[in-house]
C-alpha cells in the first residue's frame, strides 16, 4: 500500500480513501503507524465534541441536528459513532445512523459507525486515531458520540475539547448510576425530549445533583472552579435547542482557546496518547515475548519466588536482550507483532 | 405450552353469564350476533390491487363475478407513502404491490361500472387515510352516492405503523389529530363508513406472538379510544364505527382461542373502564387475513392447504370479513388462477362444511375456553406494562413493541433452524425440485402510462383551484380545524394525493424510527 | 483488534416490511460480524454513501415490494462508479427466479427468498469473502 498516496487522497477528502484508513485503524494494519504520522501534519485544528448520553436520550437525534446546524453555518462535519459489541459472539449491530439522515447525501459530512470489539483501551486508542483520520480530509468538527457512561467512555472523552452530556427527563435512576463518571467531564448538559412531563423537577434534581458531585476541588475546564456548568433544555426531534447548544459549545470552546486551555488540554492529551503508545508496545511486546512467558511459569512456585522478585527477573531478561531493535522498529516496520 | 390434557378443573373459574354469555350478548365472548352465519355468511373479501387503476377495475370485476361480496383496495407504495406516480421516490414501485391512486381522476377509473351503493369497500391506507377516503366520497358524488350511503373502511391505524407495519409519514401526534379529525367528520356525514380498522395483522406478520397481537392491538384500540375522548368526542358517537383486523396464524385453537378473548377484553374495557352506553360501542367486530408469513416460496401449492385451515380458525371464531391468501404471494402478486383457488377456499367453507350453521361450535370446549382466559389474562399483563411506561405512544417512542416484536420474530426463525419448529417443505419433507407455478408480472408499462397520467392531469386541470384548495389545507392544519373538509375540496379540485401530502409533511414533519433490536 | 466482517444491511425504497432485515441482522451479529442497519427507506445514492463511509465487505439489501429490479441494478452500478466493485451484493426478498438470474448476470450476488435458512445466509457471506 503506498501510504503517501493513501495520504495525499485523505486530504483531498476522498470518502473510500477515508474509509479504508480508518479501517487500516481498526484492524491494526502494520502500516497504520506510517499512516498517522502521513496526515499529523492536516490534524489539529478541528474541534472535537464529545456527546454521550443513557440510551434512549435522544443522542443521535441531537447528532443529527448538529450536523445539520453546522452544515447551515458552513462547516464541514466528521462523526464517529460508538456501539458496544456483543460481549458473546464479538458481532455488532450498529444503528446510529438511522438517526442520521437529515442532510441526506453530503460530501461535508462522513459517518462511521465503529464497534467496541470488547477492548477498552484500545478502543479509545482507535476512536482518536480515527478522528484524526477524519479530520484530515478537512473537517472542522468532529463529533464523537458513545452510549452509556463506562470507562472506555471516560478515557474517550479525556481526548475530546467539550462533553456534551445528554439526558432526558425520565434519566434519574441513570444520573444516580453516573454520578461520579460522566458527571465530572461533561462540559455541557442538555436535557432533551423537553416536551416530557417533568422536566423542571428534573432540571432542579440534576442542578442539586450537580453541585454535589462536582465539588470545587473538580475545577470545570472552562475557567474558575466555580464556573456552573450549562444545563439547556431542547426537543431534538423537532429541531428546538439545537442553535443555542451550537452557541453554548462555540462561546465555550473560543473561551477555551483564548485562555489558552485549549492549548493546554491538547497538549495533555497528546502527552497521554505518547504514554499509551509507548506503554501498548511494551505490552505487546512482552505478551509476545516467549522467552519471558516461560521464565516466569518456571518462577511461580519457587520457594522465595515472590511476584515482585519474578518481575525484576524478567526486566532483566528483557533489558539484556537488546529489545531496542524490537521495540523501536526502523521506518519500515509498523506497530503489532 | 399446552398441556396433553384439559378437564373441566380448567374450566372451573369460568361463569358462563360472566365470561361467556349468549352470542350477541355481553361480553361476546361467543359472537358479536345472536344468529351469527346462520343470518348472513361473512364478507369474502380479497386485498387486491396492482398495476395502475384500468388493471385494478379489471381485476375487481373479475372478482365480483367470481362471487366476492366486498371489495378491499391494495394500494401501492408510493400510494402509501403519500407520493404521486412521478416523483422521483416512487421510480420501480409503481403499481408493483397495488394500485397506483394519485388522485380522483385514478380513483374514478378504479371504480368505474362499480355502483358504490352496492358494494361494501375497505381500503388498506393509513398515513394518507383522509385523503383516499375525500377521493372516494368525491368520486361518490359523481356517481351521484351521498356520503350518508357509503360503507367501507380505511384502515387509518398508524399505531401500528409505528409498531409494526412501518408505512408512517408523520409523527405520532400529527397522525393522531389527523385521525380524530376522520372520526370527528364521519361521525357526522359518512355514519356507515369503518374509521378505523385497528389492525394486528401486521404486528403479527412483523413476528409478534398471538399473544403479542391481541394485546399490542388492543392497547392500541384504547389508544384511539383515549384519543378520541381527549378530542372532545363522545365516546358512543365514534366507538360503533371502530373495527378489528387480525391475522390468521397457523396454531389453529391459539386463533379461535385469540379472536374470542379480543371480544371479551374490549367488551368489558369500554363497558367498564370507558364507560361506553351504546352497545354497539362494546361489540368487537373484525376482519381476518390468514398470515402472509406463513407461505412458503417452496412446494408453493401447500400453502393452499395452510390458508385453508388458518380461514377456518377464522370463521370458528367469528370473524366479519375475510380474506384467504394465493398460493403464489412469496413471489409476486397473484394470478387471476391463484386468486381464484384462494375465493373458492371460503366458499367451500361457507357452502360445504358445516361449520356456519351453529354458532360459536366450540364454546364451552375445555382446551379452548382454558386457552381464551389465558390470553386474556396474558394481554391484561401486557397493558399494565404499557401503562407503566406511560401509554402507547410513549411505548412506542421508546421502541417497547418494536423490541418485544424483534425477538419473538429472532425467536421464531430460530425455533425453525434448530427444527424445534417444523414448517413443510422447508425443514422437514423438502422436495428440490418443485414444479414452478406461473406468477403474475407488472410490465414496465405500467409505471411509464401511470407517469403520463398523472402529468397530464396537472396540465389540465383549473391549477388556480388547486392552489388556493391546497393553501385551506395548510391553514387547516396551523389552526387545528377539522381538516377532511379541505381534503375533500382539495379531492374535487383534482389536487394529487402527493401535492396535499407535501403540505402536511411541511406541516406536520417526517418520523423517524428509533433502532431497535433482539 | 481483529478484522471483522462488516455488512451493510439496508432496506430500499418506500417498503417498511423490515422483519426480515431485523431477523439477518441479528444472525450476522451472532455470527461475530459487524452490522451497520441503515433503517428504512433508503435511496441507492445513501446506501452507496453509507457502504463508502463503513468500508463494509458485504452490501445486503431486502426487498419485498417488487421493485427489486429498479432496485438492485441502480445500487450495483453506484457501487462500481464508487469504487466498490469489489463488495460483495447480496439480499432477499420477493423475488421470482427468473429475476434472480437476470440481476446475478449484473454481479449481484446470492439472493434469498422467504424460506432461506439463516445459517445458509451466514455460511454464504464466510465463504463468499475467504
Amino acid at each position: 500500500m503506498d501510504i503517501n498516496n493513501l495520504v495525499k487522497r485523505i486530504v483531498a477528502a476522498d470518502k473510500l480513501s477515508i474509509s479504508r484508513a480508518i479501517s487500516m485503524i481498526e484492524n491494526n494494519s502494520p502500516d497504520s503507524d506510517n499512516l498517522l504520522d502521513g496526515i499529523h501534519k492536516y490534524v489539529g485544528r478541528a474541534l472535537r465534541i464529545g456527546v454521550t448520553g443513557p440510551p434512549g436520550v435522544g443522542k443521535s437525534t441531537i447528532v443529527n441536528e448538529l450536523i445539520a446546524a453546522l452544515r447551515k453555518r458552513d462547516k464541514r462535519v466528521g462523526v464517529i459513532a460508538v456501539d458496544p459489541s456483543s460481549i458473546f459472539c464479538g458481532g455488532a449491530i450498529l444503528g446510529d445512523r438511522i438517526r442520521m439522515q437529515k442532510i441526506g447525501v453530503d460530501n461535508g459530512v462522513f459517518i462511521r459507525s465503529m464497534a467496541t470489539r470488547g477492548c477498552s483501551g484500545g478502543l479509545s486508542r482507535a476512536t482518536v486515531e480515527t478522528a484524526d483520520i477524519i479530520e484530515a480530509s478537512g473537517k472542522d468538527y468532529i463529533i464523537i458520540e458513545t452510549v452509556g457512561v463506562g470507562q472506555s467512555e471516560v478515557e474517550i472523552f479525556r481526548s475530546v475539547d467539550a462533553v456534551v452530556l445528554v439526558l432526558s427527563p425520565e434519566s434519574g435512576d441513570a444520573i444516580q448510576a453516573m454520578k461520579a463518571g460522566i458527571m465530572e467531564i461533561a462540559d455541557v448538559i442538555v436535557v432533551n425530549k423537553a416536551d416530557r412531563p417533568g422536566l423542571d423537577a428534573f432540571v432542579t434534581n440534576l442542578k442539586n445533583t450537580l453541585e454535589l458531585a462536582r465539588p470545587q476541588s473538580v475545577p470545570h475546564l472552562c475557567g474558575s472552579s466555580k464556573a456552573k456548568i450549562p444545563v439547556l433544555t431542547a426537543q431534538a426531534n423537532a429541531g428546538i435547542g439545537i442553535a443555542e447548544l451550537l452557541d453554548t459549545l462555540e462561546k465555550y470552546l473560543s473561551g477555551l482557546k483564548e485562555s489558552g486551555k485549549l492549548a493546554q488540554r491538547r497538549r495533555d492529551v497528546l502527552r497521554e496518547r505518547i504514554k499509551t503508545h509507548i506503554l501498548t508496545r511494551l505490552e505487546e511486546h512482552l505478551l509476545s515475548d516467549k522467552k519471558i512467558t516461560k521464565l516466569v511459569d518456571n518462577e511461580i512456585g519457587k520457594a522465595g519466588a515472590t511476584p515482585g522478585k519474578i518481575a525484576q527477573k524478567a526486566l532483566r531478561v528483557l533489558i539484556n536482550r537488546k529489545t531496542r531493535k524490537v521495540l523501536i522498529p526502523s521506518k519500515k516496520r509498523g506497530r503489532g507483532v | 405450552m399446552s398441556k396433553i390434557i384439559y378437564t373441566k378443573e380448567d374450566v372451573a373459574n369460568i361463569d358462563y353469564q360472566r365470561d361467556l354469555g349468549m352470542p350477541g350478548e355481553y361480553p361476546f365472548t361467543r359472537g358479536v350476533y345472536p344468529d351469527m352465519y346462520r343470518g348472513q355468511v361473512w364478507t369474502m373479501r380479497q386485498f387486491s390491487g396492482l398495476g395502475t387503476a384500468i388493471d385494478t377495475n379489471k381485476r375487481y370485476k373479475f372478482l365480483l363475478a367470481k362471487g366476492q361480496t366486498g371489495l378491499s383496495v391494495a394500494f401501492d407504495l408510493p400510494t402509501i407513502m403519500g407520493y404521486d406516480s412521478d416523483h422521483e421516490r416512487a421510480k420501480g414501485e409503481v403499481g408493483k404491490c397495488g394500485v397506483a391512486i394519485s388522485s380522483l381522476a385514478d380513483m374514478e377509473t378504479l371504480f368505474s361500472g362499480i355502483p358504490l351503493d352496492k358494494v361494501s369497500t375497505s381500503m388498506t391506507i393509513n398515513a394518507p387515510a383522509g385523503i383516499l377516503l375525500a377521493f372516494y366520497i368525491a368520486m361518490g358524488e359523481k356517481q351521484g352516492v351521498s356520503s350518508d350511503k357509503l360503507r367501507g373502511t380505511i384502515q387509518n391505524d398508524l399505531l401500528k405503523e409505528y409498531i409494526a407495519q412501518k408505512s408512517w409519514i408523520f409523527p405520532p401526534k400529527p397522525s393522531l389529530r389527523i385521525i380524530t379529525d376522520i372520526m370527528a367528520y364521519c361521525a357526522d356525514r359518512v355514519p356507515k363508513w369503518n374509521t378505523i380498522s385497528i389492525s394486528g395483522y401486521h404486528i403479527r406478520e412483523a413476528g409478534s406472538t398471538a399473544l403479542q397481537e391481541l394485546a399490542f392491538t388492543v392497547a392500541d384500540g384504547f389508544a384511539y379510544v383515549e384519543a378520541g375522548i381527549a378530542a372532545g368526542l363522545d365516546v358512543d358517537t365514534f366507538a360503533p364505527r371502530l373495527s378489528y383486523f387480525f391475522n390468521a396464524h397457523s396454531n389453529f385453537f391459539e386463533e379461535i382461542a385469540k379472536y374470542r378473548a379480543a371480544r371479551r377484553i374490549w367488551a368489558r374495557h369500554m363497558k367498564e373502564r370507558y364507560k361506553a352506553k351504546d352497545q354497539r360501542s362494546w361489540l368487537l367486530r373484525f376482519h381476518t387475513q390468514t398470515a402472509g408469513c406463513t407461505l412458503t416460496a417452496q412446494q408453493q401449492e401447500n400453502n393452499i392447504v395452510r390458508t385453508a385451515y388458518q380461514a377456518l380458525s377464522a370463521v370458528l371464531g367469528g370473524t366479519q370479513s375475510l380474506h384467504t391468501n394465493s398460493m403464489d404471494e412469496t413471489l409476486a402478486l397473484p394470478s387471476e388462477h391463484a386468486v381464484t383457488v384462494a375465493l373458492r377456499t371460503q366458499q367451500i367453507l361457507a357452502n360445504e362444511s358445516g361449520v356456519t350453521e351453529s354458532v360459536d361450535p366450540l364454546g364451552g370446549s375445555y382446551y379452548l375456553e382454558a386457552l381464551t382466559n389465558q390470553l386474556e389474562a396474558g394481554a391484561e399483563e401486557y397493558f399494565e406494562q404499557i401503562n407503566k411506561i406511560g401509554g402507547v405512544v410513549p411505548a412506542i417512542e421508546q421502541g417497547f413493541f418494536q423490541k418485544e416484536i424483534a425477538r419473538s420474530a429472532y425467536q421464531y426463525q430460530q425455533e425453525i433452524e434448530s427444527r424445534k419448529r417444523i414448517v413443510v417443505g422447508i425443514n422437514e419433507f423438502v422436495e428440490t425440485d418443485a414444479p414452478d407455478i406461473e406468477i403474475l408480472k407488472i410490465p414496465a408499462t405500467v409505471e411509464r402510462n401511470q407517469c403520463a397520467r398523472v402529468k397530464k392531469l396537472r396540465a389540465g386541470r383549473n391549477n388556480k383551484a388547486v392552489k388556493s384548495a391546497l393553501d385551506a389545507v395548510r391553514k387547516s392544519a396551523r389552526d387545528g380545524s377539522n381538516l377532511m373538509p379541505k381534503f375533500l375540496d382539495a379531492a374535487r379540485a383534482y389536487a394529487t394525493l402527493g401535492e396535499i401530502i407535501q403540505v402536511l409533511r411541511e406541516e406536520f414533519g417526517e418520523y423517524k424510527e428509533p433502532p431497535t433490536f433482539w | 483488534m481483529d478484522k471483522k466482517i462488516r455488512v451493510l444491511v439496508a432496506k430500499p425504497g418506500l417498503d417498511g416490511h423490515d422483519r426480515g432485515a431485523k431477523v439477518v441482522a441479528c444472525a450476522l451479529r451472532d455470527a461475530g460480524m459487524e452490522v451497520i442497519y441503515t433503517g428504512l427507506h433508503q435511496t441507492p445514492e445513501m446506501i452507496v454513501q453509507a457502504a463508502v463511509e463503513e468500508d463494509v465487505d458485504v452490501v445486503a439489501l431486502s426487498v419485498l415490494s417488487g421493485a427489486h429490479m429498479t432496485i438492485f441494478p441502480k445500487v450495483r452500478k453506484l457501487m462500481k462508479a464508487q469504487g466498490l466493485k469489489d463488495v460483495l451484493m447480496t439480499g432477499g426478498g420477493i423475488i421470482p427466479e427468473e429475476d434472480i438470474k437476470k440481476l446475478s448476470k449484473l454481479g449481484v450476488g446470492r439472493l434469498f427468498t422467504p424460506g432461506a435458512p439463516l445459517k445458509d445466509i451466514v455460511e454464504y457471506i464466510r465463504a463468499a469473502l475467504s
